[in-house]
């Protein structure tokens, strides 16, 4: 047995048996335990396919990126292959999402089900170099991964001339260094390229100018992890998991005020009142819910716990990442929580994001302490709604979302607060 | 000149990659690791490896959050202060390392064993609080396990 650093014994429980065949259980599972388990008959399956006839079945899944956004991962393949080669292909294992911990199994727990989702689709895009970027907090992951690979080209599952297919392939594995902004695909790019991590302005987008300039296909772990099941048992089965228009198994990371936190694989009809109740084994002394946090995206209200967990414009969205807050939970209070996190996660590059990232955190920190005075009142709100349209990524465009949400479906919480701003009396003199 | 055992390390990442320049970060964690910080004569050695302006690797150092150029110590305890593990009472947590260490955020304790950090989401929410020791991270269950866990980092 290898030794790695110090893991833990995260919970996941699974009702398909897919993603989390072998990582429900808290073990790095070898490629022995894989190949056991039928590992690596995907791969050999594909090599025997074209690279399009393979990007067809992934687009014909209907396989949407599991990172966050939901994009079509077939769609993006398509758009990178149009431009000319060399391409790469990126795996984004960044995750760093308040909440979200779901890649984290998968990598520390099963790391031959995403070297052989990497390998496929490296080879269905036609890239011969494959990254892997994980995050600078998950050295066990690291660890793992640099194993493994070695494991896989022992097999000759990597290496030159994979299974006499005439397809080379090296995958690397990079590290961050603790910056949530580069999860999103430019900026790991950047940082990829040993540069800090600042996103690009978009368009043009990774599959036309990525590492290198050089188009890239950027997936998510759990994305790529889904690649060996819809080849191994082919698209038209794959659709059959789940509801017809968000086929496939999700991971839901569920933390937070619930009896059974942990991560669970459930098909994308499941109900968010499900996750909670059926599944994490309902809250904490049986509190009521007074909240649902998606990571530091999106706040859900008790009200809607009925939502599926799919990607349609009324679902839940996301990564998945579900955090509970009960009764006796200050929603103001875990908005600052939301606000610190933006505010130290913002890389800087477009003033409107640092700068309001930094206010939101700022004014919102002294309305709670009881120190806001009507003007900071009315700067919060300002910089609240002011930082996305200025900025170039993601994270300004979603900094204020939460709380903006909070105030609309909590406004009685929000109250608490904003009646004990001070009034200021101006001197006359 | 670094110790032989680290610049080994530096050289292996240097070649890993397709490009040398694309190690910088591999090489700051391994530099971090060996220090406890990221000191001047050791960032200029890193430049000089990969082959960068050392302007350029200061700038990489200062924008990632992990890398420390204020003061070292021998172990690191990194504690999650985001938004699950505030829920889950991580201030439990920092008054038990408070008490038994003497330190609070981004102190060092006197004798440079620990250096405590306050860090955002470390992705083990269903175990919050939770907090890292150098590589290994772990639940805070109670405050004898807290302190049986950092009586090992010696």
């Amino acid at each position: 047995m290898k030794s790695y650093p110090n893991i833990l014994n995260i919970y996941a429980e699974t009702t398909l048996n897919l993603l989390l065949k072998r990582a429900k259980k808290p073990k790095v599972h070898t490629i022995e335990d894989y190949l056991k388990d039928g590992g690596y008959q995907a791969l050999e399956k594909a090599l025997n396919m074209s690279p399009e006839e393979i990007i067809e079945w992934v687009d014909k899944s209907q396989l949407r990126g599991r990172g966050g956004a939901g994009f079509p991962t077939g769609k993006k393949w398509k758009f990178a292959v149009q431009n000319p080669a060399p391409r790469y292909l990126i795996c984004n294992a960044d995750e760093s999402e308040p909440g979200t911990f779901k890649d984290r199994i998968l990598i520390e727990r099963d790391p031959h089900l995403l070297i052989e989702g990497i390998i496929i689709s490296a080879y269905a895009i036609g890239a011969n170099q494959a990254f892997i970027y994980i995050r600078g907090e998950y050295p066990a992951g690291y660890y793992i991964l640099r194993n493994a690979i070695e494991e896989a080209k022992a097999k000759g599952f990597l290496g030159k001339n994979i299974l006499g297919s005439g397809f080379d392939l090296e995958i690397y594995v990079a590290r961050g260094a603790g910056a949530y902004i580069c999860g999103e695909e430019s900026a790991l790019i950047e940082s990829l390229e040993g540069k800090r991590g600042f996103p690009r302005i978009k368009p043009p987008y990774p599959v036309q100018y990525g590492l290198f300039g050089r188009p890239t296909v950027v997936n998510n772990v759990e994305t790529l992890c889904n690649i060996p099941l819809i080849v191994g048992m082919g698209w038209e089965e794959y659709r059959y998991i789940g509801p017809s228009d968000y086929p496939g198994p999700k991971l839901f990371p569920v933390s937070g005020k619930v009896k059974k936190p942990g991560v669970y694989e459930l098909p994308m009809n499941t109900t968010l009142r499900e996750v909670i109740y059926k599944y994490a084994g309902g809250t904490l002394g049986n509190k009521k819910v007074k909240a649902v946090f998606s990571g530091a995206l999106d706040c859900f209200s008790a009200e809607e716990l009925d939502i599926p967990m799919d990607y349609s414009p009324f679902g839940f969205g996301g990564t998945g990442t579900v955090i509970v807050l009960t009764e006796d939970d200050d929603i103001v209070k875990a908005c600052l929580d939301i606000a610190e996190f933006y505010a130290h996660e913002s890389c800087g590059q477009c003033t409107p994001c640092r700068v309001g990232t930094y206010e939101q955190a700022h004014l919102l920190k002294k309305l709670i302490e009881g120190d806001a005075t009507p003007e900071d009142w009315e700067g919060f709100q300002f910089v609240n709604k002011h930082i996305q349209p200025t900025a170039i990524c993601g994270l300004g465009a979603v900094a204020g979302r939460l709380i903006r949400q909070t105030m609309q479906k909590f406004p009685e919480e929000w109250e608490r607060y904003v009646g004990k701003i001070k009034e200021v009396v101006h001197g006359t003199s | 000149m670094l110790p032989p055992e680290l610049e080994q390390k530096l050289l292996e990442h240097a070649n890993y990659f397709p490009r040398k320049e694309q190690a910088i970060l591999l090489c700051l964690h391994e530099v971090q690791d060996y220090y406890g910080n990221i000191p001047t004569f050791a960032l200029e050695r890193v430049a000089q490896i990969l082959g960068l302006p050392l302007n350029h690797v200061e700038s990489v150092v200062s924008f990632y959050d992990m890398f420390d150029r204020g003061e070292p110590a021998r172990h690191r305890i990194r504690v999650c202060v985001s938004v699950v593990c505030n829920l889950m009472n991580k201030q439990r947590l920092l008054d038990a390392i408070k008490k038994y260490l003497g330190i609070g955020v981004g102190e060092v304790t006197k004798d440079g064993r620990f250096k405590l950090v306050a860090v955002q989401c470390l992705g083990a929410c269903s175990e919050a609080p939770v907090f890292m020791v150098d590589n290994d991270i772990y639940k805070f269950e109670s405050e004898e396990k807290l302190y049986e866990i950092l009586s090992k980092y010696t």
